[in-house]
């Protein structure tokens, strides 16, 4: 009744002053059905240049200078709406949100498209999807979030990152990795330089369609990283802050305690003597095990007790282990707390605060964003830090009509400690893995007397003990010297692009984009004088690194709508430069103590300097056309010429044609309940050179390996002037869709990859000479000679499984399949053997050649490998020949592979009013892991080595069925860690990747403090894992293998995010 | 119009700009390495070549701690004889090689070293052989430069012969397999050539650097190889052919214009080349040091090593008990483990019976040392054992005579005949030559077994490895599985 009479009484007002018709509108914008309102919405007339936008209430208000009018109100994740207005002056709208999962704006190469007109496959994250979790390395929000990308979980050193795999795995020895770009130029720094808190969106680029126009460089897909920029509309300013706890994510194997351990190993010395060459009665034996015996036929040995070194017990050393082989009752532990390395090593920050502040804002000719980041991330080991201060200012403005212009500089500054474990996870002494998941439980970390009590300096310290008796790791304390050492990085980083476009035409754009990027590394290590490396005189190294890369380049772009055809055609010339600066001195003998720098130091040990660089030039051009968003076409292609190749064969072509249709809107398609239907496919030809040095093809000497003072050269690589890119021929056909009103979207995919001119670093017989460049010291020659292929299946589907006015449910699921397959190799070497695996035509690359283990032979408990050759050492049982000496089995392909069958993610986001909870899972199933680091702890007998609790099944007596050989000192190849397909382990797991829960607080306690949005949240990483053997790090390689690294941490944070 | 025209214009100059692509642009070159066909372009660069090869013989050229260069392979040919004791089984590093495991382990580092390692001075060799006749420089260069490179290609494969192949027995047709033979630079597999062929080329090889070698003058840089060091590898290669005449005769012309050092020179250490008894070494400088893998890292008595800290390496005291009380090599070693004054270690160094100081770094914060590769002394040696094997016994105890004397000042002229003054030249080799990687070459080449039994080595830490019959398959290396792969059929293994 009451807007009856409002309409009547403007009617009236209208019929009264026909000539007043200029008017002004107000009223709120609000989001539906939530009523919340929307700020920022833009308000348009149609017809009109005239607009505004909404306040940070929703409210409006805008003059139209004629009656009737036609409001456009729109606003980005919205329906936009349009409005007739006759008489009213106050207008309130109430938008919907854009459900329609297919009209999402998607960052592709050299610009933006809408996903319903692109013909091409990529999966995008946005700044939503990872903002409130405690992540350093934006490319952690990788992992889990888009099918067809597999992912490794980064490790638990502060800022690192996980490594990415788009469809497959491209090459075997040139860089699969992915190419990042950043705000549209190649970029090489770490990505743990950028704020991932500056970051808009993270584009994958999976098929030819998406990455042509990268050409030679992506053929393994592209990372497109976009950071943020201002918005129209009223200035905002947004304070994020977060505070966390973090720990080891990955619990440790399951060892064998001392009391266990002593008699297993007295159980290897005695068997050694008994089953040895030797074979030493069995009392004899057991009495010289347990050390009552010291001589036998003239020979001195010696007993457990004094091979292990250490006596941790109440007892004397000869009375620990009885002649029995078990462990003296009445032993007590001296110093039962002292034995856990891995507690003590643990003694870093472990606390990560992130704070952030952003401002942004934007008129109608200008834009900016503008943000200060620190980062400080104190990993749980000792000396694991990571200190970030990032800062970025991104301007865009159009000072002329047909002029726009921007730039947008980045600046990092990190200051990190990292311990000595970035050895690829690897044996070294003070690597704080591998000494605390190795050492055996019988040794203590400090210092101790024969009775047990802690020995202190003057002061009350403890001393640490350096365990010169100790059979492991003797003389060394990683704890002691990564405590006393140092390993400091100090990383400067800029990342620079600016622009300025020229609009020379109707629809004609000329732009030219410049960018640079420098990063600077300056590392500091010591090694202290008093234990380990640096001992005895101390020694200082300083590293400085530099690296440049530029690109430049020149567009035009046209874009022609005639009809229901749209046109957009572009053709570039860019050029790519990439330097690479090191300059590096060591000194040795420090003269005063607390100064590392190199004057404190008296010897020079080395000082050098390089440089190298590299260069690409590019033209390519692109074409996307489509009728009425119906037919879609595009085509594109790119001329590359790369440095790395020889001029005769630096030159080649590489492009890309897709096509698609978006079938619901047909005339003719009309089922109600899918809301958009579109079917594409695309192809390509596509490079890839990363990852193979700077000069790959030149023949050359090495510099500076002088004698004394004589100069000195000596061969380094041989020639291969025929060497190009591998091209990579990409089909991908996919289907998108759009149903019940956007309550289910989703794509289903399927690619085929096939890498031709695949590149094998040919190994050449080690009698044609080598080199250190190769890990097996002989000479390799990087050759285009393979071929292989990726195919698969990507499914993701995302469901408004739940939906009403409070509660909201949502589902994703992410599945990928990988079949990668081998199909040609070198002529002169049909199979190459890598570590655990070898590529042979037929095979995948992650395929295990492995000595074949079959099992422990009852009578005496030796291991029993399959083998093809007959000697003295074998035997056969059944359809098998079997030898008991590990390096008489022949490697051969054990039927497993490390890819599985199946990978993927789910995420899950509940909401309920104000609350929002968010989990991700990531998941494989099937695919074998080597779990080379279990191996280490299933030895039969490395004095002073710790053992998995498996060992405890081991071959006890003749007749005794198991898995687990012999214990026997002597015989540690054969019986032990020897590489075989005893190590590998069902690989399937299912991960907790990551959880949050947050709060939005209620509009009506921020308008208190002025306050636009504010949330409070709780967030974790790497919170649970199911895996078949705990402490194995299941998700840590692509190739599926174990190694000693810094495996993750997990993280819980709390955290804040105002904006106002 | 006109404004479509200046907008234009500019496009078009930046356009102009960035076409100023040269042809240079695509054209990089590293600034640490040089193409190989600028280090063969003229003799100065040749020479960088050869000194390329010397700084291989102690440079850390693969990954493996115990492996400095030519030490690596001194180490392991003490280490898996009878001489040298281990005492502790708590030091890993070559504890495998003591116990005669790894060499026979086709993946080990110790394979993958002897191998890899001599094929490289090979192959740097052959790329100076195939290059230098057209480089630009003096004939007197030429000749130098070459001489050398052949001498050390020679040394190379005799090393290897020695482990890969059975050992050689004069007379005999040796047609068992040795190690492929490469003598030009090349990236085809090339199968093993016999014992016999690899012999024949070693000596083809010396014969041809005698030739070119005689008016080289290397002045004091005992790095070089010049025509003693020469004559010297050859008497060496004699020896092992048991063609005594020609070691005698050899041994005897190497050794021209050197002297034995005196009884101070002889405990100052073993770590400078300046000694004048010294015939061949390198010189390690402190910017070149080889940190831990140097051979003072592993065989010194004073530097702070863990390996020297925890496993100081002794006598066998079976050996230290021939030698006389008034020799001067009888105070390298501590019977005792107890002499405090005369033995200085690092603190908390662990002590044993027998251990040496004949090895000492001179600056005990740094590692490095001159490493001995041919000394005036071993010639004498060779000479009087060469001499007595060939019946001539007065011949060989007056070769022997002024070594035995030099460090004995008791020592008269040896009145021994027959298997007596064999032994006793034995005797002296292995005393002189202890720790200097000669002792399982001797073994091999003079077919004895080995023997541990009856002194100080211990059942445990050598996992029962007392004693090797002469006729033992161990004798013989395997090849690095490495090799076995990438040859594919056309490099096989030897029988395991």
């Amino acid at each position: 009744m009451k807007r009856f009479l409002q309409s009547l009484f403007l009617l009236v007002a209208i019929s009264l002053t026909t000539l007043a018709q200029e008017r002004t509108i107000t009223g709120t914008i609000t989001s539906r059905p939530d009523g919340l309102p929307v700020p920022n919405a833009s308000i348009k007339i149609k017809g009109t240049t005239i607009s505004g936008f909404s306040d940070g209430a929703g409210r409006y208000s805008i003059k139209t200078p004629s009656i009737p009018a036609v409001l456009i109100i729109s606003y980005i994740g919205y329906l936009s709406q349009e409005v007739n207005v006759t008489n009213q002056s106050i207008v309130n709208v109430g938008l919907q949100e854009d459900a329609n999962q297919l009209n999402e704006v998607l960052v592709v190469s050299y610009g933006t498209t809408n996903k319903k007109v692109f013909t091409g496959s990529v999966g995008q994250i946005d700044a939503k999807d990872f903002e409130k979790r405690p992540i350093t390395n934006a490319l952690s929000s990788v992992v889990g979030s888009v099918p067809g990308v597999s992912t490794t979980i980064a490790s638990g050193a502060p800022g690192s990152s996980p490594g990415i795999r788009i469809r497959g795995f491209g090459s075997i020895n040139a860089s699969s990795d992915a190419l990042v770009v950043v705000d549209g130029a190649v970029y090489n720094g770490g990505v743990s330089n950028i704020n991932p808190d500056d970051i808009e969106t993270i584009s994958l680029l999976k098929d030819a369609a998406t990455t042509a126009l990268y050409g030679s460089r992506a053929s393994n897909g592209v990372v497109q990283i976009t950071t943020k920029k201002g918005r129209i509309g009223k200035p905002t300013l947004n304070f994020k802050a977060t505070s966390g706890w973090l720990g080891r994510g990955l619990q440790e194997y399951e060892r064998v305690d001392a009391f266990q351990y002593y008699p297993v190993m007295w159980e290897g010395l005695r068997n050694s003597l008994t089953y040895g060459s030797a074979r030493i009665p069995l009392a004899t034996a057991n009495g010289i095990a347990s050390g009552t015996i010291s001589s036998y036929n003239g020979i001195s040995y010696s007993g457990i007790n004094t091979l292990l070194g250490y006596n941790p017990f109440n007892v004397p050393g000869n009375q620990i282990v009885g002649l029995d082989g078990a462990i003296n009752p009445n032993a007590q532990l001296l110093y039962a707390d002292d034995l856990d390395w891995a507690e003590q090593a643990a003694q870093g920050g472990k606390q990560r605060q992130n704070y952030n502040m952003t401002y942004s804002g934007a008129s109608e000719t200008t834009d900016y964003f503008g943000s200060f980041g620190y980062t400080n991330e104190e990993g749980y080991l000792v000396k694991s830090s990571l200190k970030r201060y990032n800062a970025r200012l991104n301007v865009n403005t159009q000072p002329l009509k047909w002029f726009k212009t921007g730039i947008n500089l980045a600046g990092t500054y990190i200051d990190s400690q990292f311990d000595n474990v970035d050895d690829g996870g690897g044996s070294s002494f003070i690597n704080p893995f591998y000494i605390s998941r190795y050492i055996g439980p019988i040794y203590p970390v400090n210092l101790h007397d024969v009775a047990g009590n802690l020995i202190l300096d003057e002061n009350g310290n403890k001393l640490y003990d350096f365990g010169d008796g100790r059979p492991f790791s003797q003389g060394r304390h990683t704890i002691f010297e990564n405590l006393q050492d140092s390993q400091n990085d100090v990383r400067a980083g800029i990342t620079s692009r600016a622009y300025a476009t020229i609009n020379l035409y109707k629809g004609l754009k000329f732009t030219t984009n410049i960018s640079f990027d420098l990063e600077d590394i300056h590392r500091r290590t010591y090694d202290n004088p008093i234990l380990g490396d640096g001992a005895p005189a101390g020694r200082s190294y300083h590293y400085l690194y530099r690296t440049t890369n530029s690109t430049f380049n020149q567009i035009l772009d046209y874009t022609k709508d005639f009809g229901k055809h749209h046109l957009d055609v572009l053709a570039a010339h860019e050029n790519f430069s990439y330097r690479y600066n090191t300059l590096t001195g060591a000194k040795t003998g420090q003269i005063v103590e607390g100064i590392v720098e190199l004057p404190n130091f008296s010897t020079i040990t080395s000082a050098s300097s390089n440089e190298n660089n590299a260069t690409v030039e590019s033209y390519f051009s692109r074409l996307n056309y489509n009728f009425d968003q119906k037919y879609l076409f595009s085509a594109s292609l790119r001329r590359d010429g790369n440095s790395k190749f020889a001029p005769e064969v630096r030159w080649d072509n590489f492009w890309s044609v897709g096509g698609g249709w978006n079938i619901s809107e047909e005339s003719f398609f009309k089922v109600g309940w899918i809301d958009q239907l579109k079917l594409r496919s695309s192809y390509g030809v596509l490079g890839n050179a990363e990852g193979l040095g700077n000069f790959p093809y030149q023949a050359l000497y090495q510099l500076g390996n002088n004698n004394a003072a004589a100069p000195g050269l000596t061969q380094q690589s041989l020639a291969n002037n025929e060497l190009t890119w591998e091209t990579s021929k990409n089909f991908d056909v996919g289907i998108d869709f759009s149903l019940l009103k956007g309550r289910i979207g989703g794509s289903f995919e399927y690619y085929n990859r096939i890498t031709d001119g695949l590149i094998f670093d040919v190994p050449i017989s080690l009698s044609s000479g080598g080199t250190t460049a190769s890990a097996t010291n002989n000479f390799t020659i990087p050759t285009n000679i393979g071929s292989m292929h990726n195919r698969g299946l990507e499914l993701t589907i995302n469901a408004h499984a739940v939906k009403s006015n409070d509660f909201n449910y949502r589902v994703g699921l992410n599945l990928t399949t990988i079949n990668n397959q081998i199909t040609k190799m070198p002529d002169q070497n049909p199979i190459i053997i890598d570590g655990t695996k070898a590529y042979s035509v037929g095979h995948s690359v992650y395929d295990f050649y492995l000595r074949d283990f079959y099992g422990v032979d009852p009578q005496n408990g030796d291991a029993l490998y399959r083998t093809n050759t007959v000697t003295s050492n074998s035997r056969i049982i059944g359809q098998d020949t079997l030898t008991t000496v590990h390096g008489e089995a022949n490697l051969r392909y054990v039927g497993a592979s490390s890819i599985p069958d199946l990978a993927g993610s789910m995420n899950h986001t509940l909401s309920y009013k104000n609350f929002s909870l968010n989990f991700q899972f990531t998941f494989q199933l099937g695919g074998k892991i080597y779990d080379g680091a279990y191996a280490s702890l299933m030895h039969s007998g490395n004095y002073g080595t710790a053992l998995s609790t498996d060992i405890l099944n081991r071959w006890q007596t003749p007749g005794q069925v198991t898995s687990v050989p012999r214990m026997d000192v002597g015989q540690v190849v054969n019986l032990g860690g020897g590489n075989s397909s005893r190590w590998l382990t069902n690989a399937s797991y299912l991960q907790l990747n990551s959880a949050n829960l947050s709060y939005n607080i209620p509009k009506e306690w921020l308008s208190k403090i002025n306050a636009k949005n504010a949330s409070v949240f709780v967030s974790g990483e790497n919170l649970a894992l199911l895996s078949k053997r705990k402490g194995m790090n299941v998700s840590g390689s692509f190739s599926g293998t174990t190694n000693n690294s810094y495996n993750y941490s997990r993280i819980v944070s709390v955290g804040l995010n105002v904006t106002f | 119009m006109k404004k479509i025209f200046q907008k234009g214009l500019l496009a078009l100059s930046i356009i102009t700009l960035s076409a100023g692509c040269k042809k240079e642009y695509l054209e990089t070159a590293p600034t640490n390495q040089v193409a190989t066909t600028d280090a063969f372009s003229s003799t100065k660069n040749a020479w960088a070549a050869v000194n390329g090869i010397h700084r291989i013989m102690f440079s850390q050229v693969f990954g493996n701690q115990s492996q400095g260069g030519q030490s690596g392979n001194m180490l392991y040919m003490d280490i898996m004889g009878e001489d040298m004791v281990m005492n502790t089984t708590s030091s890993s590093w070559l504890r495998s090689e003591y116990q005669w495991i790894t060499h026979r382990n086709p993946t080990s580092a110790i394979l993958q070293y002897n191998y890899s390692f001599y094929y490289v001075i090979i192959g740097n060799a052959n790329m100076i052989i195939a290059n230098i006749d057209n480089a630009a420089g003096t004939a007197a260069d030429k000749n130098a430069i070459k001489g050398q490179a052949l001498v050390y290609r020679a040394w190379a494969y005799f090393q290897m012969v020695q482990l890969f192949g059975e050992r050689y027995v004069a007379g005999a047709a040796n047609s068992s397999l040795a190690v492929p033979i490469v003598t030009t630079p090349t990236k085809e597999r090339v199968p093993r050539n016999t014992v016999a062929a690899v012999y024949a080329r070693i000596n083809a090889d010396l014969d041809e650097a005698l030739g070119l070698l005689p008016a080289y003058a290397r002045g004091t840089d005992k790095s070089q190889l010049n025509l003693n060091v020469a004559r010297g590898i050859k008497a060496r290669v004699a020896l092992t052919q048991q063609n005594w005449a020609e070691a005698a005769r050899l041994a005897s012309e190497a050794r021209t214009g050197f002297v034995l050092m005196s009884d101070v020179q002889y405990k100052a250490g073993f770590n400078d080349y300046g000694n004048v008894e010294w015939m061949w070494s390198s010189r390690i400088t402190s910017d070149q040091t080889n940190y831990f893998y140097s051979f003072f890292a592993f065989m010194s008595a004073n530097y702070n090593s863990t390996v020297i800290r925890t496993s100081p390496k002794s006598i066998y005291s079976v050996l230290y008990n021939k030698i006389a009380p008034t020799d001067v090599r009888k105070g390298l070693w501590d019977p005792t483990g107890r002499n405090t004054a005369a033995f200085p270690i690092p603190a908390s160094g662990s002590r044993y019976p027998y251990m040496s100081n004949k090895f000492r770094v001179a600056d005990l914060n740094l590692s490095i040392g001159d490493v001995p590769y041919m000394r005036a002394a071993e010639m004498y040696l060779i000479e009087a054992e060469a001499l007595a094997r060939s019946g001539n016994f007065t011949g060989a105890a007056n070769a022997l005579y002024p070594l035995a004397f030099s460090r004995d000042p008791s020592y008269v002229l040896s009145t021994n005949t027959g298997n007596a003054l064999i032994e006793e030249i034995m005797t002296q080799r292995r005393v002189e030559l202890w720790g200097e990687g000669f002792r399982f070459y001797d073994l091999k080449r003079l077919n004895s077994p080995l023997n541990r039994t009856g002194g100080n080595h211990s059942g445990t830490v050598t996992n029962g490895v007392l004693s090797v019959p002469a006729s033992d398959i161990k004798w013989q290396f395997l090849l690095p599985q490495e090799e076995i792969n990438v040859g594919n059929g056309v490099v096989v293994q030897n029988p395991q």
